[in-house]
């Protein structure tokens, strides 16, 4: 991994480089294809008039919310689907089935529910997760081996104990799955549905101005998303498995 | 010591006619039929059976996870309502937990009846070094070898001082080698502790070797078949002559019931 790294930057600047020579030889219209000294002068022109900092800041707000409404709200559907059989038998194919739906999908409706606001953003965010994160909870509490709970029974858990100490980091590694799906399913939606209503936001950055603008706020959501990536799932997902040795 | 009536110790363990039946697909699996058992203080108490015949289901009823449809489990005379710290469990696999160390696995328990910090440790490190794992205590279960998860788990068992240690299988998965060094140190533990023993297994030197008395079970319905008694002082060897008589014995009385269990499970297929 650490030794991969210098030449990653390598060929990130080697890329830039045929980049911009090819712009600048074959004279294509920055219109079609801004030269990355374009794009550069154009970030740094939003940073200046506050549009960055203003898009990041409301996107990553909705994101947190609708991600974070998913977990709860996913976690619970997944720990009742575990829990109870025949609310699992018949709402658990329609759980996996609606996850295999596009959450964009839901953007007409939601426009009809909620108005091109804060709500349908809201609606479609939540949505991709609160299904992967429901169907992977309850995939990871039923696939929990029987022998920990019988061993943790032994040893005098039980009830909130049981939930806390032995089924829930049990399940940790296959929720963390979830989790991260669910994290880009919300990602994708939200980004998609700012693109389509007119408002603050990094959706609707990308489609504002030039070509020049669109990239730079391209590459903004790049960045976003390797440092969650990076500074988000990475650790938790490492440690997990240095102590589990998968 | 263990002779002589009037020094006869107390009961710890006692089953009572333990009725059990499973109700499969195929209709009525009847398991256990009239199990009566009794384990004193201090008794190194085998259970030899052929696979399937019910040995499982016999410990699970012990340990408190499983209930009898009739008959009586008790512990110090007093029925068993669910597991409980009394009664110390190790499992064929170990079970024990990967998200934990050595350490927070073997201060599970330990932390299940809010022991304090410092006595937990010293209690762990105790466990730890009975079953001389003390210098593993703060590495991972996936870093541990197949038999030293065994010696954590009993470790994890022993560190609450159970009265009755069960135990099914547990030496099973392991190579020869590891297996025959684990009957050794259990011997050991077992003598340090002073902690009554129930140890299930299929294997019928592993019974002889172990055990002050192996029980048989029969296979459909599980039944104690008869109860035997094997004299001969400690430690034992693997290949220990005298032990080979008690061994022909018994592998005899098993074939039968290890003929039907196989036929059985072939005629399912
Ligand atoms: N929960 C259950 N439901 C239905 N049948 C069961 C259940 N548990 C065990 N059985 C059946 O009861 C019988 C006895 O099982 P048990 O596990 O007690 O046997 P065992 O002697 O421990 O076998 P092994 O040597 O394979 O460990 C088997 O035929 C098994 O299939
Ligand atoms: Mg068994």
């Amino acid at each position: 991994m650490r030794k991969s790294h210098g030449q990653v930057v390598a060929l990130a600047l080697g890329l830039l480089l045929v980049w911009q020579a090819l712009c600048m030889s074959e004279g294509w219209p920055p219109e079609v294809l801004p030269a990355p000294s374009d794009v550069a002068v154009a970030a740094w022109r939003m940073t200046w008039s506050g549009e960055f900092f203003a898009s990041v800041w409301m996107t990553l707000r909705r994101v947190a919310a609708g991600y974070l409404l998913a977990l709860v709200a996913g976690g619970g559907l997944g720990i009742a689907l575990a829990r109870y059989g025949r609310l699992a038998s018949v709402a658990g194919p329609v759980v996996r089935g609606l996850e295999a739906l596009p959450a964009i999908c839901w953007y007409p409706l939601a426009l009809i529910w909620f108005g091109a606001g804060e709500w349908m953003l809201l609606w479609v965010t939540a949505v991709g997760p609160f299904f992967a994160v429901a169907s992977a909870t309850d995939e990871a509490i039923r696939a929990i081996p029987h022998a920990f709970v019988k061993a943790a029974a032994t040893l005098g858990a039980g009830g909130w104990s049981m939930y806390m100490r032995v089924m829930f980091p049990a399940s940790l590694p296959r929720v963390l799955v979830g989790l991260r799906v669910g994290w880009s399913y919300a990602w994708r939606s939200l980004l998609a549905a700012e693109l389509l209503v007119r408002g603050v936001g990094l959706g609707d950055l990308l489609d504002r101005g030039g070509a020049a603008e669109t990239v730079a706020a391209m590459l903004v959501v790049l960045g976003l998303g390797l440092v969650v990536e990076r500074f988000g799932f990475e650790p938790v997902e490492h440690r997990v498995r240095l102590r589990w040795g998968a | 010591m263990k002779s002589g009536s009037a020094l006869t110790p107390k009961v710890i363990l006692e089953l009572r006619q333990v009725c059990k039946d499973f109700h499969t697909r195929q209709g009525r699996l009847h398991v256990l039929d009239k199990v009566s058992l009794r384990v004193r203080r201090g008794d190194f108490l085998c259970l030899l059976g052929p696979a399937g015949c019910g040995k499982s289901t016999l410990f699970h009823i012990c340990a408190g996870l499983e209930e009898p449809d009739s008959g009586q489990v008790l512990i110090d005379s007093q029925p068993v309502a669910g597991p409980g710290p009394d009664r110390g469990v190790v499992f064929q696999d170990g079970a024990l937990f990967p998200w934990l160390t050595v350490r927070g696995n073997v201060e599970f328990g330990l932390t299940m009846q809010n022991v304090p910090a410092g006595e937990r440790r010293e209690r762990c490190d105790e466990a730890l070094e009975l079953v001389r794992l003390r210098k593993f205590a703060d590495v991972n279960i996936h870093q541990l070898s197949a038999g030293m998860r065994q010696r954590a788990a009993i470790a994890r068992a022993v560190v609450l001082q159970p009265k009755v240690l069960l135990m099914d299988e547990p030496f099973a998965a392991l190579d020869a080698q590891t297996r025959n060094i684990m009957q050794e140190e259990l011997q050991r533990i077992w003598a340090q502790t002073g902690t009554a023993v129930v140890f299930v297994t299929s294997n019928v030197s592993e019974a002889v070797r172990l055990g002050d008395r192996v029980a048989v079970m029969s296979f459909r319905p599980g039944r104690i078949k008869r109860e035997v008694p094997v004299h001969r002082s400690r430690p034992r060897l693997a290949d220990d002559p005298h032990l080979m008589e008690i061994r022909t014995f018994l592998v005899r009385d098993l074939k039968e019931d290890a003929h039907l269990a196989v036929e059985e499970e072939l005629g399912d297929a």
